[in-house]
């Protein structure tokens, strides 16, 4: 918002929203109560809301506790516990619950009256921002009905109009397209909001600032020198009950093809031409486009779907996918998948990215791993290669390529591993990792995804959100391989529950000389 | 003294219990190297805690002693989870009697994620007593700034005096920072620094200042919108309340609202009465009144009048009001404690060019 107000200039804190209300959808939702709410405390107790503000909760169920209620939320999840009530009084003073149908275009002119109502007592001006938190299937008819009940400015004058829409976006290429139509129908690209709440983490943030604010990584950020990159996303937990939902989503949809295909973005990304958000997401999206499609018979040989059976995890016995509630006997969804992809560029040509996903694995860890290619193991590695003079030195040990591994969570940081020389007298030589952590370095305690990504929406700035062309790219590589694993047959492969995954998948990366790495 | 390694299990112990430690001042590196050293090989044979030492910045703390001192570690205990940093704390009395320096080392910990692994960060103490502060202080804390980290000195319950061991922070410091309270006094302290470039060019900051970046913010948010555009151009008035040992405080806010307004020509016209010129050139007269005392905060009211009424930003209780013209409205009012102030002038805030501005602007004001 670029601001008129001279006493703005200036502030450390001049990032303040204009006045505004924003509509959460599905307000009686888990997605609202655990994060959409709290991180609006948190933004209100860090005094990064504008004055004048507020919250209207939409929902199909009577709530006439749900202010009480959001409270108590707060109380749970917000970053910052208990709740302060001076801050709560504050913020709840703007906040109010509609009770209404998704589908009837009088509620949608009865939230209307609500929000102009809202205007004249809170000085929000008119502008808003929806939420959209509701089950996808609700999203093209919320827009539309939006659009309908005169509640979207597409004007791009004042008041502003902004839609945060959740994932999943589509649950295809054709449903994507179908959907981001709809959207385009009613309002601008800029102000449609897809949140992929990854974006919203710091460590993914600073991705794009470890490689375009050091002159150290980005000159060996190339086919040149770096040999290839894994991609990793393990959960140690199962599908926890969410049988209904993930059996419709698998892995692939559920992480691969927004979150994981979003920080690979950023990671293989060209320099944007500044730090905006077209910008950025224009160098994001080529990346997207420059992925190699999958011919139905590379899809056997390229990528592992996988299932997990029962298995043990941390000392417990654990049962298997199936037995999960809500999961059909004979289901075939995946909770593991692994690909290798390649990005036909420039920059990235030969160079293999190997991706991962999956549930109930062996630890809880998200990272990128990138593995250089190996200095010219001369005087150390092979010992039988070794001359005898070079033996009789003493030179001996463990040359490994170096590698860089950034760490999105837990334990977010950046490893950088390389060889180093064994004290004593021979040459003996031994990997060793220079850590930095962020946990250490920084006290400070980061806010949540959501705090960033509202606040941000709220601003005016979608640099952190996903835009139209980049949804539909990712797509359309995913279900190019789904029709692969069909027309393929692709097996299902098992793997027991807190295990890093099926052996198919260690075959894949055998195949080319190479292992996973074990976080 | 017993090494950590000879005998020194206890000594071990209680530096990795937080404990403050005796060290002869000559052997404060070894000490600390010797104790890290001994730690990290307890951790590896499971004896210990895995532990991790980090390091953002150097703080150098510079105190006069007694309850300044005291209160100055009790804040580095309180920000050391937050800001990682080798501290040196420095109690300095040049008009005591001559002593040898005495030192004594300290780790501060805090629990990593999930609990299981320490991360610690290093405290040195040195007492300075009569002709050791200027003869010998200055080349220790020479040697014990690590490198490539940036350096922060902090007065704390003291002005820099310009002798030698403000010097040799001056010249190691990226960041000074002056913790005294902010009366007139201090300000001019403040103001005299300023104009000395060389002593300048570490980034300098207040907390005097950084008290009233809410305030700042909070006048600034009553002219947003829906407030016209325009409005502050028509203010004609300002009137601050604060209390006697805040007048350096309102005196900044006052500079800050000639930096960002375009007034001129700041001059005394009274007791605690100033006149500016408004880039129209229409005078503005200013005054400082007296509060009420019994305020936790710095400033207890601001108030901008224009032709169409009051713009103020008022202390109510543990709120704040915001009253416009059209409307006025109680918010909750969060009062930084002193560790938060640090943290924050070790932040992006401590490198405020808004500050010096201000200071300008109010330097005809202070002579």
């Amino acid at each position: 918002m670029p601001t008129t107000n001279p006493l703005r200039e200036g502030l450390i804190a001049q990032r303040v929203p204009a006045p505004c209300t924003m509509v959460i959808f599905g307000a009686s939702g888990d997605l609202n109560k655990r994060k959409l709410i709290p991180a609006l405390y948190s933004l209100s107790r860090d005094r990064l809301l504008p004055n004048a503000f507020a919250v209207v909760g939409y929902a199909r169920r009577p709530l006439p506790e749900w202010v009480p209620e959001m409270r108590e939320a707060c109380n749970q999840f917000a970053r910052k516990r208990p709740v302060e009530a001076d801050v709560w009084d504050h913020l709840a003073e703007g906040m109010s619950y509609v009770q209404g149908e998704f589908d009837n275009l009088d509620h949608y002119k009865a939230l209307k009256e609500h929000l102009e109502k809202i205007d004249r007592e809170r000085g929000t001006q008119g502008n808003r921002v929806f939420y959209l938190s509701t089950p996808p299937s609700y999203y093209a008819t919320i827009i539309e009905h939006l659009g309908k009940a005169g509640l979207i400015n597409k004007s791009g004058g004042a008041p502003f109009t902004r839609v945060i829409v959740e994932k999943p976006f589509g649950t295809d290429l054709k449903t994507a397209q179908e959907l981001n139509g709809v959207v385009q129908g009613v309002l601008r690209e800029d102000q449609t909001y897809r949140i992929d709440h990854y974006l919203g983490k710091e460590t993914v943030q600073n991705i794009f600032v470890l490689r375009f604010g050091n002159s150290l990584f980005e000159p060996l950020w190339n086919s040149k020198y770096i040999d290839s990159v894994q991609l990793t996303v393990a959960e140690a937990i199962g599908i926890e009950g969410r049988g209904g939902y993930f059996e419709e989503a698998g892995m692939t949809r559920d992480m691969v093809q927004n979150h994981m295909f979003q920080f690979f973005a950023l990671m293989a990304m060209e320099p944007p031409i500044a730090f905006e958000a077209d910008a950025i997401r224009d160098e994001k999206a080529k990346v997207l486009r420059s992925l190699r499609p999958l011919a139905p018979a590379d899809v056997a040989r390229d990528t592992v779907r996988a299932q997990y059976g029962e298995g043990a995890a941390s000392g417990e016995k654990k049962g298997g996918y199936k037995s999960e509630k809500g999961v059909a006997a004979d289901s075939v969804t995946e909770t593991y998948v692994a690909m290798k992809v390649h990005i036909d560029n420039w920059r990235w040509a030969g160079v293999p990215f190997y991706i991962r996903a999956g549930k109930a694995l062996a630890k809880k860890v998200t990272e990128i791993a990138i593995q250089f290619k190996q200095a010219p193991p001369l005087y150390w590695g092979d010992q039988q290669a070794l001359s005898g003079e070079h033996r009789a030195r003493g030179m001996s040990g463990i040359q490994e390529p170096n590698g860089l591994t950034i760490r999105i969570q837990p334990d977010e940081g950046i490893s950088l591993r390389f060889t180093s020389k064994v004290p004593g007298q021979s040459l003996e030589v031994t990997p060793v990792s220079m850590e930095f952590r962020y946990g250490s370095s920084f006290g400070a305690e980061p806010p949540e995804a959501y705090e960033r990504l509202l606040l941000d929406c709220l601003l005016g700035d979608s640099t952190l959100f996903t835009r139209a062309d980049e949804v539909e790219a990712s797509w359309r590589w995913i279900d190019n391989m789904f029709r692969g694993w069909k027309e393929a047959n692709v097996p299902l492969a098992k793997y027991a529950f807190g295990d890093w995954g099926p052996a198919e998948s260690d075959e894949l990366l055998g195949r080319d000389g190479r292992t996973w790495r074990r976080p | 003294m017993s090494s950590p390694e000879t005998g020194g299990g206890s000594r071990l112990d209680e530096f990795s219990s937080g404990k403050s430690i005796s060290v002869a001042p000559g052997s404060i590196e070894k000490e600390l190297a010797s104790m890290w050293r001994n730690l990290y090989l307890s951790a590896q044979k499971g004896e210990r805690t895995a532990i991790t030492r980090a390091c953002l910045w150097n703080l150098i703390v510079r105190t006069p002693g007694g309850a300044a001192f005291t209160e100055a570690k009790k804040i580095v205990d309180d920000i050391s989870p937050s800001l990682p940093a080798h501290v040196l704390v420095l109690s300095t009395n040049a008009a005591g009697p001559d002593a040898p320096l005495e030192a004594w080392i300290e780790a501060n910990w805090h629990a990593g994620g999930g609990g299981s692994r320490q991360i610690g960060s290093e405290e040195v103490t040195i007492a300075a007593s009569g002709s050791a502060v200027n003869e010998l202080l200055p080349s220790m804390v020479r040697a014990l700034v690590v490198s490539d980290v940036p350096t922060a000195a902090v007065w704390h319950g003291m002005s820099p005096s310009g002798d030698a061991v403000d010097g040799e922070l001056f010249a190691a410091a990226q960041r000074a920072v002056v913790g005294v309270e902010g009366s007139e006094d201090s300000l001019r302290g403040m103001a005299a620094i300023v104009e000395t470039s060389a002593k300048a060019a570490a980034d300098l900051t207040s907390l005097a200042w950084l008290r009233t970046t809410a305030w700042r913010q909070l006048l600034a948010s009553l002219f947003d919108p829906p407030t016209p555009e325009g409005e502050l151009a028509t203010v004609d008035g300002v009137t601050i309340s604060c209390s006697e040992d805040n007048v350096g405080a309102a005196l900044l806010t006052l500079g800050w609202l000639a930096t960002r307004l375009g007034w001129k020509g700041a001059k005394r016209v009274g007791a605690r009465i100033y006149q500016v010129t408004s880039s129209k050139g229409e005078t503005i007269t200013a005054r400082i009144e007296p509060a009420a005392s019994g305020g936790d905060d710095v400033l207890a009211r601001v108030e901008l009048s224009t032709p169409s009424g009051p713009y103020a930003v008022t202390r109510d209780g543990r709120g704040v009001v915001l009253e416009t013209p059209e409307v006025a409205r109680k918010q909750p009012r969060h009062v930084p404690s002193n560790a938060d102030l640090w943290l924050d002038s070790l932040g992006a805030r401590g490198h405020d060019p808004l500050f010096a501005a201000a200071l300008r602007a109010i330097s005809p004001l202070l002579k």
